[in-house]
């Protein structure tokens, strides 16, 4: 069992780790990271991911990172976490070639804590395996979903992921109301995001949909059975009640669904989920546990700046007082927002790049930063150019901060993606615009497609008499021997 | 070759004694008889009819007496004269029975017989009337096949193309039909290079194909002719024309069922492969090879089939600078067997001069194997054009040094070199300054008055033919039927309603009118 144990949670925060190792941000005056403050926002495991992450991507305050970890993982039920921890800290210093301080001196493992709670986890194990056997073998059915669900708590507090997947799924069958079924998604789904398994979300999300959908139903109809004897006033406020309990949820399957989007690069279905979920306290248990308010903040801006033209990111992040109530979290989000409608795009690239680390450090946001900055990069390149007819190149490189070969770079890879309509003299450095001739472009194009269809047109008569006539390609029907013939024909003996 | 079932009027006899004809075993035969009396019955026969019945129940008796039947048209006069020579024949006046001599003749063994003199084949060709050609289409197929035999025999293919040509123009009874003439033909001006004749009869795309004017039409003959088609034309150079008949050969259409349908388009890519390899021109073109196509339940295509759409991805990198897309009703395991194959990394590749070459250099073996090495080649010569192509999208000047880095040329001299070829093949619009910058201009398209008249007339005529088509297809009793098949829970009970709803109505506006 502890082996099994330790090579779970091995497998699951390490492997990311590996695929960015090349991976190292900075964190100096130009790229300020408070990692205490930062986070201070999150508690349990989250917050060990977080700072595992943390340590890997970013040397200089690694030494740190480990620390806070440790005393993390002393507030947890895991005591293979360290294991975790003190590897990925080894693999961060042999290729690095940084000399960071030797782990024991840092922060040493309480090892008596350690045996403590891996003799409590046995016995605790052992306790509701127990309990899930009577259980079983009474078949009380609420008792059996209880004892999966408990137990199913107890391994994901240790652990083993994957065991504690097994336990909540297997609780499923013995779910009599749609309200424990809606429990059992969402322990599913909150064990999902800490794994950061995204494209498994949207599977759970549904069924918890689904459940919620029931949920109301059922209260509904039990509320307008009971409206026929005395209180209205009570079944109002049962509704209400309801529906609070239904925001509550909402506002977290918003959130898992969007997660899943972004987990899965569809930055602009992302940022439309993200922009619409509810207002924090609606999470509930979830700010802190597995997300704080300031990360919407950020993922829910970066997609929108990435995806949404310029109207919308107005209309939707400016104007949303829900969502503003998240922006006062980051101050800089509001800044960044407020210079990207200003099209003040230096300013917006300055920030992006300031707060980089910031990005970075984020486990969820950390493998799209860089496709992120690249969209609002390239949407503000757009941006800038619409209302010129031709533009010299140094005059963008001063708007952008970027050298002339940097703008011309970009410039001709948007171009050559067709998202902007123009042409660049390379000689002289300026861009121009494309001045399209709508009539004659109309000439050409209906001439092409007469020409195009004509063509089409004959191809599909003649394909139409061949299927007439039955010339339908076919097997033989002597197999080989009439082939043979025709063959020898073409082979002209 | 496979016949279609034949038709009521074309009795069975033909295809078996064509077989034999074909049949090396000749030896043991015994001589065949002196043709007088059947000449002078050719002669004096009252009708075309008359005449087409006695010569095709010929080979029938024969085949039902154990041959020898047909083995009468092979006869010479008693004298020994060759009845095809010396003008005892005129093809305008007996162009029929000349036809089934020259058929029977012309598909013996030619070690055997000695072969008809070749004026009596050109004037044939050339002076039948094609009312008498109609009236025997398998015997004009086998002249036409015969043709293409002897003249290899005698070592000159070229001497196929004339007659051949005059049969394919005029006996069909419009420029838009198939015949199985046509591969033939094709295939005889390829194997002779002779594409001059071909390209006349390229310029009327085929859009009819009737099995009641030609009972021995096969799908190979459409297949094959299109293919060759393109051959021809990617050997002229003639891209969109090249691509659009290899287009026609991939996307002829596949049988619903059947197994493994690979025996004679196999044998048939394997033979042009064989017929072009004599040719030995620049560009490696035939080439089937035993392809290896896992036969599934909705019908396979044709091993020919595969070959040309790698023609086709070839012909379109080169023509277009991209491949695209087969249209829908292509059989969709083409497509599939190209996905991840050399092909289809050389068009992911295009037109980037670095991974092409990577491409070329890792798939060599399978383009020699292909035989496509030579269109290979003129892709990979086209790649910089195609470079050049997508920069004048995005520049409007650009140094010489620019262009050959982004062509992969070597040096400002290859890029000037290919910049003045682009400008004067009229491919962009460009000058090059004396410090090398060259600055890219779009004019736009101007078209005019002509060329939109034109244009318009061409849609006109499109229109009309389809409207006629339409019609033909509205009052065709397999349309009608289905019509009425589906129709009948849908439409019917609506129109009745109309009608009665009609009457009504009318009636009820009558009595009013009637007795307000």
């Amino acid at each position: 069992m502890e082996v099994d144990h330790i090579e779970e949670s091995q497998q699951g925060p390490s492997k990311p780790s590996n695929t960015r190792k090349t991976l190292i941000v900075p964190v100096d005056d130009a790229h300020p990271f408070d990692l205490e403050s930062y986070i201070s926002n999150y508690s349990g495991r989250t917050a060990i991911d977080r700072l595992i992450h943390i340590l890997t991507i970013a040397p200089a305050i690694a030494a740190e990172a480990f620390q806070l970890c440790v005393q993390h993982i002393h507030q947890s039920r895991d005591p293979a976490l360290y294991q975790n921890l003190l590897q990925a800290y080894e693999q961060l210093a042999a290729p690095a070639g940084v000399s960071l301080p030797n782990a024991m001196d840092i922060a040493e493992l309480d090892v008596k804590w350690a045996d403590e709670t891996i003799q409590r986890n046995q016995a605790d194990r052992v306790k509701l395996e127990v309990e899930l056997k009577t259980y079983s073998n009474n078949m009380i059915k609420e008792s059996i979903r209880m004892a999966h669900r408990d137990l199913g708590d107890f391994y994901r507090s240790t652990g083993d992921s994957g065991t504690a997947l097994k336990h909540y799924t297997k609780s499923r069958e013995f779910c009599t109301t749609s309200q424990h079924v809606l429990e059992m998604c969402m322990s599913i789904l909150e064990l999902l995001i800490e794994q950061r398994n995204y494209s498994h979300l949207t599977t759970y999300v549904f069924k918890a949909d689904a459940a919620v959908d029931a949920t109301t139903a059922a209260a509904g109809a039990s509320a307008s059975g009971s409206s026929t004897t005395p209180a209205v006033t009570a079944s109002a406020t049962a509704s209400k009640k309801k529906s609070v309990e239904r925001d509550n949820v909402q506002a977290k399957l918003d959130l898992a669904t969007a997660l899943s989007h972004l987990g899965q690069g569809n930055y602009e279905k992302a940022a439309t989920g993200l922009l619409k979920v509810g207002p924090a306290k609606d999470l509930g248990d979830w700010i802190g546990k597995l997300i704080a308010p300031g990360d919407i903040a950020i993922y829910g801006t970066l997609c929108a700046l990435a995806t949404f033209p310029r109207a919308a990111i107005k209309a939707k992040i400016s104007d949303n007082s829900v969502f503003s109530a998240y922006t006062e979290q980051e101050p800089y989000i509001r800044e960044l927002v407020e210079a990207y409608t200003n099209s003040n795009f230096k300013t917006v690239l300055e920030i992006l790049s300031r707060y980089s680390t910031r990005h970075y450090a984020d486990i969820h946001l950390a493998p799209h930063v860089r496709d992120l900055t690249q969209l609002i990069r390239n949407s503000a390149v757009v941006l800038y150019f619409q209302p010129f007819a031709s533009i010299k190149l140094d005059r963008m490189s001063a708007a952008f901060g970027w050298t002339i070969d940097e703008v011309e770079q970009h410039v001709v890879s948007l171009i050559q993606a067709g998202d902007i309509q123009g042409r660049v003299d390379s000689q002289n450095k300026i861009l121009y615009a494309k001045k399209t001739n709508y009539r004659d472009e109309l000439f050409a194009r209906a001439i092409k497609a007469g020409m195009d269809i004509q063509e089409t047109n004959q191809k599909l008569l003649l394909r139409m008499r061949l299927q007439q006539a039955d010339l339908i390609v076919k097997p033989p029907k002597g197999s080989t021997h009439s082939g043979q013939q025709t063959g020898d024909f073409y082979l002209g003996d | 070759m496979s016949l279609p079932p034949p038709l009521s009027s074309a009795p069975p006899g033909p295809s078996q004694s064509h077989t034999q004809g074909y049949g090396q075993g000749h030896g043991q035969l015994p001589p065949p008889p002196h043709i007088d009396g059947l000449l002078a019955q050719i002669v004096s026969a009252p009708t075309l009819a008359a005449l087409n019945t006695l010569l095709k129940g010929l080979s029938r008796d024969g085949a039902a007496a154990g041959g020898g039947g047909e083995a009468q048209l092979l006869g010479f006069f008693s004298d020994g004269r060759d009845p095809l020579d010396g003008g005892v024949l005129d093809v305008r006046v007996h162009g029929l029975g000349v036809l089934y001599i020259l058929a029977a003749r012309l598909s013996a063994s030619f070690a055997q017989t000695p072969p008809p003199p070749w004026s009596t084949i050109t004037e044939f060709c050339r002076f039948v009337d094609p009312k008498h050609a109609a009236l025997a289409p398998e015997r004009v197929t086998r002249i036409a096949k015969g043709i293409y035999r002897l003249a290899q025999t005698l070592g000159n293919l070229s001497l196929a193309v004339p007659p051949l040509y005059d049969l394919v123009t005029r006996l069909p009874p419009s420029a838009a039909h198939l015949t199985p003439i046509h591969p033939v033909f094709m295939l005889a001006c390829l194997a002779s290079r002779q594409l001059t004749p071909a390209l006349a009869v390229l310029a009327h795309p085929l859009t009819d194909a009737d099995t009641t004017l030609n009972p021995d039409l096969a799908y190979t003959d459409a297949l094959a002719y299109h293919y060759t088609a393109g051959v021809a034309l990617a050997a002229l150079h003639r891209w969109p024309a090249a691509a659009s008949a290899l287009e026609i050969a991939v996307c002829t259409p596949c049988s619903g069922a059947g197994a493994s349908g690979l025996g004679m388009a196999l044998g048939l890519g394997g033979g042009m492969g064989g017929g072009m390899g004599g040719g030995g021109g620049a560009l490696g073109m035939g080439g089937g090879h035993a392809a290896t196509l896992t036969p599934t339940g909705a019908g396979t295509p044709a091993a020919l089939q595969l070959e040309a759409l790698k023609k086709l991805t070839l012909v379109q990198l080169i023509g277009t600078g991209a491949a695209r897309a087969l249209p829908r009703y292509a059989h969709p395991l083409l497509a599939r067997l190209m996905r991840g194959g050399a092909y289809a990394a050389l068009a992911a590749a295009y037109p980037d001069p670095a991974r092409l070459k990577e491409v070329v250099e890792r798939e060599q073996g399978v383009f020699e194997r292909d035989r496509n090495l030579g269109l290979v080649k003129v892709a990979l010569d086209r790649a910089p054009r195609w470079v050049l192509r997508k920069l004048t999208d995005t520049y409007a000047t650009l140094h010489l040094a620019d262009v050959a880095r982004a062509a992969g040329l070597d040096g400002e001299d290859a890029a000037r070199g290919l910049v003045l070829g682009m400008i004067e093949s009229n491919e962009i619009t460009a000058h090059i300054s004396a410090s090398g910058t060259v600055s890219f201009a779009d004019p736009p398209p101007q078209y005019t008055r002509a060329q939109v008249d034109a244009a318009l007339r061409a849609a006109q005529t499109q229109g009309a033919l389809l409207a006629l088509v339409d019609q033909e297809v509205g009052r065709g009793r397999e349309f009608l039927s289905k019509a009425v098949k589906t129709s009948d829970s849908t439409w019917a009970p609506s129109a009745d309603e109309e009608i009665f709803a009609g009457l009504g109505g009318g009636g009820g506006m009558w009595e009013e009118t009637i007795y307000s």
